[in-house]
């Protein structure tokens, strides 16, 4: 257990730690999944789990699956951001299947082509009309 | 679980046609299927994307991409790259992908532009199990801070500064909670924080110890500084596996880094925290019973005082709040109260998390400051209700809370605000809810909620809420009684008084709440056995038939329609509908908007089949009305006036005929049909069609009289005088006039006298460009009109936005396919007329959006500066009709009374003057087709009993025997598609644009039907 007498000691403690983290990280491909259980119910632990097995399938070390909590846009589910080695931005895909992660992986994490029709963006306009 | 992921817009206007895009429309279906991806992409058919040199063209949405000449062979390529793998297909693409490809990042989303983020703020951000990323955002900063700088009695001013109130639902001033706490005399203090979130639909404190557990435990730790504690417990239900799970390994996490633990930042301050997982009893939200719960106790609340800052757990003075206000606490110390108080309102600083639900498009999570409009979270961040339905109340608070009708849309949410409205914050479950819901329905399932979880400790609370539902139950069920409002409402208040905890006292809330604001739906299952959400299955026998204002029986036509006894089926509509063939045209069929098929596939096309039905008969009519034997009625020597032909005089004169009265019609025009023959053009309502139709029911026995204008031509004293009921039904026929300069110009015309001088067949002019100002079906009549009769251009204008427009879609989006263009957000403000007076051109202002206006849609404002020309030589104005009552009654004694748009009020179809009853649009104004025809037969009915008939009973004592003639068709099936001619085809001429439909197609339509009236 550590102890520390000031705040400046425990940040840099922590950011230290980070850095180590973020260093060892700094050439991978990140795979960030929004992970809760709301999350689960509309279908990440399918995705986590394609994603596990893809890593492991193609023997990637360099790319590394992390979780974090569910940003609150529930008819998004699933959300997975994908944060490359040379961008400093992730993109983020919404509504995301077994299928459609497997295609994500293969070209956005492997080939670094992102996948535009996928990500997330506003989706205000929607078609009633009958076919 | 399927859910549409795209939409592909295939564009079927004629041009697309012609070069090839229904081949590519079905080979997108073929390819779509190949791939084994049709639940997720929808392929529609439109109309006209206007780009007709680079058809056929295609769009994909969410992403808005356009493909131009699309081939046959080219389909594959689209499927496979952008529907199934994901990538666009470049050398289809119209724009330039660059700008097509810019990314959204999350901020520009409105989803996420309008919230403001303190309790959520690391949420879907930083790795919950990483200790790290949180000090990396300033975690802990506040505890550092406050161990290290602050006196307990510093931290506690500065959280009363702030003014953060407590998050949990009831908003107290949580510095002043600390204060009490830290006051109270004892050496063992603890910290509580209640995580037990047992309202329905509300998880905002599950995502805040799923997604960001540290700034509990931060929160937590403080507070324990502040209040002079050692201990905290974190009380958390056992439905929340994994939230329990982070946050245990967090608190481990925690103790590592010596934040919790002995000796905290080695100024001596020891805090720790404890889980304790309970079994998810709504009462143990209440803090007494929760209190009990932790110790190991029964969960059940004891009265108060002493309260818990006095003796809580263990008889030790404990502080107890919220998983939310904790999250507050840390950022507060951080940035100072200044930064906090900056954002909400004066009284609620701060914002406040929701759980956005019910019938929005973008359901979740979201933080907006304290006092953002309602409107604005529904339709900005919400995205606005689904579907084709209108929003009608928001509900807060979950059990506890109440509802906000849509004339609040405007009010700012904040604790004041609520619980003005009669409503309370709550944890924060906002259910959004659309037109289908019922009100008394909603309550009910709330107090069944309460009385479920009521501990049964206290009197009013166990037996008060028991005694609640039994009441609420029989009026869902048709068998209220006149005074269960009031006893409702007395019993609610009782309970609200007496009894022993929040649950009890809350309980009642719901009801009272919606008995407020929505009195007259339950005086509408009360006294007329009417829902009018079609919600309480016992209160009618379809929903289809419920929502009819006429109370056509659709479902026994239907099967009629199955059984290929069309002719059958014609009688069945004809009692309660005596215009079968013009509703099978014209209706804007309420029937089908609670379809209950939509929420398997689509809804039945009821309009379409009621007009197959009547078609049959109008080809079959000699057959059957040649030799038909008049059923014998005994003739009642009493005699009926009824001024007006429209079809609610029409109606009423023949449901009266049938019944043995003598009805006269008394019209002002040369033809009879009121609006049916002046303003419908030819090619919706044919002339043929309706004058067969008008002819049946006079041939009843009804006697007419054409011009003739009662009030000029004839007293209505002398009607009076010589009829023993008068049925007033002058429908609504004058025009608003726009007020604006050069109104009285040449060339600006009513759209219905426009569409009167056509449809009487006078020579009417047309000019090359066209404007129609309104939104109304008869503002998209006059301008399809005016492009048949050769205008070059036809626009209309429209003051909202396209989806406020309150005519038909179909209609809107057949006048589009006819090259009719509709701008919105436009006002006329002066028409422009040269020395002869003739229209030359039109000065016009565009609009933004205010305000929400009582009607729920956003009330337009014109644009200062935003002045423009255009050129145009003939202004229809559609903006409005207003009935015109004066002068028919001479002697002025009519008074009419209060209209009532929402009930089938029979009450209202009566006037001041005995004997004398009104309906249709001079009642309630310009209203449907449909309303006018209820109208007439409902002041029959009320006409008959005046005149000392029952016919009333005798109808509603009839029974039918329902049983399934075929079973149900369990797989999802396409819904009949419209028939509508070819638009080059409908150019200069008034051919009816609708085809009918054919038996096969009429017979499997009707077997779609699920029979919701057969109760087994």
């Amino acid at each position: 257990m550590k102890r520390f007498s000031c705040y400046q000691d425990l940040k840099e403690y922590a950011c230290d730690n980070l850095n180590r983290i973020r260093r060892i990280n700094k050439d991978k491909t990140q795979i960030t999944v929004k992970y809760s259980k709301c999350s689960c119910a509309a279908g990440a632990e399918e995705v986590i789990n394609v994603f596990k097995q893809l890593i492991e399938e193609n023997g990637l070390e360099n790319v590394i699956l992390k979780f974090t909590g569910c940003i609150g846009m529930c008819s998004m589910e699933p959300i997975v951001e994908i944060l490359s080695v040379d961008s400093d931005k992730p993109i983020t895909y919404c509504n995301i299947n077994g299928r459609m992660a497997k295609i994500i992986f293969l070209n956005h994490v492997i080939k670094g082509q992102a996948i535009y029709p996928w990500m997330l963006k506003h989706q205000e306009v929607t078609y009633n009309e009958h076919d | 679980m399927s859910m549409i992921r795209s939409q592909v817009l295939v564009c079927g206007g004629g041009g697309c046609i012609s070069s090839g895009s229904q081949q590519v429309y079905n080979e997108l279906k073929n390819q779509i299927k190949r791939f084994g991806i049709q639940d997720e992409i929808k392929v529609i058919s439109t109309g006209c994307m206007g780009l007709c040199s680079l058809g056929p063209l295609i769009i994909i949405y969410p992403e808005g991409i356009l493909y131009k000449q699309v081939k046959m062979e080219d389909v594959n390529e689209i499927v496979e790259e952008h529907l199934y793998k994901g990538n666009i297909v470049e050398r289809l693409l119209y724009t330039d992908p660059n700008t097509n490809k810019k990314l959204t990042t999350i901020s520009q989303i409105p989803f996420f532009n309008r919230q403001k983020k303190i309790a959520l703020r690391n949420v879907g951000i930083i790795d919950p199990k990483q200790i790290e990323e949180y000090i990396a955002f300033d975690g802990y900063f506040g505890l550092a801070k406050a161990v290290n700088h602050m006196t307990p009695e510093q931290v506690i001013e500065e959280i009363k500064k702030s003014g953060l109130r407590g998050r949990g639902g009831a908003g107290f001033p949580t510095g002043i909670k600390w204060a009490f706490t830290a006051k109270a005399q004892d050496d063992v203090k603890y910290v509580a924080c209640n995580a037990d979130e047992g309202d329905p639909g509300a998880f905002m404190d599950r995502s805040i110890i799923e997604g960001d557990p540290h700034t509990l435990i931060e929160g937590m730790a403080i507070a324990g500084y502040a209040v002079g504690a050692k201990q905290g417990y974190v009380y958390i239900r056992a439905e929340y596996p994994l939230a329990v799970e982070r946050l245990s390994y967090a608190i481990g996490q925690a103790r590592e880094y010596g934040l919790l633990g002995k000796n905290i930042m080695n100024k001596g301050f020891d805090f720790d925290i404890e889980i304790r997982v309970g079994a998810g009893a709504f009462v143990c939200g209440e803090e007494t019973a929760l209190m009990a719960s932790v110790q190991g106790k029964r969960g059940e609340p004891r009265p108060k005082p002493p309260f818990p800052a006095d003796k809580g757990l263990w008889d030790h003075p404990t502080l107890i709040n919220n998983v939310e206000t904790y999250a507050n606490v840390p950022l507060i110390l951080l940035k100072g109260y200044e930064y906090f108080r900056k954002i909400g309102t004066e009284k609620s600083p701060g914002t406040k998390v929701f759980a956005l639900a019910g019938n929005v498009r973008n359901t979740g999570l979201v933080e907006v400051p304290m006092g953002t409009k309602l409107g604005d979270i529904i339709y900005d961040i919400g995205a606005g209700i689904v579907g084709d339905k209108s929003f009608k109340a928001a509900q807060t608070g979950g059990p506890s809370g109440g509802c906000i009708p849509k004339s609040a849309l405007n009010v700012p949410v904040d604790y004041e605000s609520l619980t003005e409205l009669g409503t309370i914050m709550g944890s924060g479950g906002l259910i959004i809810m659309d037109d289908d819901t019922c009100m008394v329905d909603l309550a009910k399932f709330f107090l069944e909620f309460v009385q479920e979880e009521s501990c049964g400790k206290c009197t009013p609370c166990r037996i008060g809420t028991k005694r609640m539902l039994e009441i609420l139950d029989r009026i869902t069920k048709g068998k209220g009684k006149k005074g269960d409002i009031d006893k409702l409402i007395k019993l609610g208040n009782e309970i609200k008084d007496t009894a022993l905890c929040g649950l009890g006292q809350t309980a009642p809330n719901p009801v009272l709440n919606t008995i407020r604001y929505f009195k007259e739906e339950y005086e509408a299952h009360i006294d007329y056995k009417n829902c009018v959400a079609s919600k309480c299955a016992s209160l009618f026998n379809a929903p289809c038939q419920n929502a009819c204002p006429a109370g056509v029986d659709v479902p026994r036509y239907i099967e009629y329609i199955q059984r290929k006894q069309f002719i059958k089926a014609v009688e069945v509509i004809r009692e309660s509908n005596s215009f079968p063939a013009v509703c099978g045209r014209v209706c804007n069929h309420p029937c089908e908007l609670k379809c209950q098929r939509a929420s398997m596939d689509q809804p039945i096309a009821i309009r379409a089949l009621k007009r197959f039905a009547a078609d049959y008969e109008f080809d079959h009519w000699s057959e059957i009305h040649s030799n038909e034997q008049k059923l014998k009625v005994k003739t009642k020597n009493k005699s009926v006036a009824i001024i007006g032909s429209g079809p609610a005089g029409l109606t009423a004169a023949y449901y009266l005929a049938k019944w043995g009265y003598r009805p006269v019609v008394f019209e002002e025009q040369k033809v009879l049909g009121g609006m049916l023959t002046l303003t419908i053009p030819e090619y919706r309502l044919p002339k043929k069609v309706l004058t067969r139709e008008i002819e049946y029911i006079i041939s009843q026995g009804v006697d007419v009289v054409t011009n003739m204008k009662v009030g000029r031509d004839l007293s209505f004293k002398d009607i009076r005088k010589n009829f023993d009921a008068v049925f007033i039904a002058i429908g609504s026929h004058k025009s608003l006039p726009l007020n604006i300069p050069g109104e009285n110009g040449r060339g600006v015309i009513s759209a219905i006298d426009f569409l009167k001088d056509v449809n009487l067949g006078k020579s009417v002019k047309v000019g090359r460009k066209v404007v129609v100002i309104g939104g109304g079906n008869s503002a998209i009549d006059a301008a399809r009109v005016a492009k048949r009769l050769g205008a070059e251009e036809v626009n209309i204008l429209y003051r909202r936005t396209k989806k406020d427009m309150p005519a038909e879609n179909s209609e809107i989006k057949e006048a589009e396919r006819e090259g009719i263009k509709i701008f919105t957000q436009i006002i006329p403000k002066k028409i422009l007329c040269d020395r002869d007076n003739n229209v030359i051109g039109m000065e016009c202002c565009r609009m933004t959006l205010g305000d929400y206006d009582k009607s729920g849609r956003k009330r337009p404002i014109p644009e200062q500066g935003s002045e423009y020309r255009i050129d145009v030589d003939m202004v229809l104005t559609a903006i409005g009709l207003f009935q015109d009552i004066e002068g028919l009654d001479e002697t002025n004694s009519i008074k009419l009374g209060p209209t009532s748009r929402l009930l089938i009020d029979k009450g209202a179809l009566k006037t001041s003057v005995e004997g004398v009853f009104v309906g249709g649009d001079c009642l309630r104004g310009p209203d449907t087709v449909i309303q006018a025809i209820a109208d007439g037969k409902n002041a029959a009915y009320e006409i008959d009993r005046y005149l000392g008939g029952n016919q009333e009973e005798i109808d509603k004592a009839r029974r039918y025997e329902r049983r399934y003639f075929a079973p149900v068709i369990e797989k999802q099936t396409k819904r009949v598609g419209d028939n509508m001619i070819e638009v080059e085809q409908r150019c200069c001429n008034f051919k009816e644009v609708e085809v009918g439909l054919s038996e096969k197609q009429a017979v499997d339509e009707a077997l779609r039907c699920m029979r919701c009236d057969v109760k087994q």
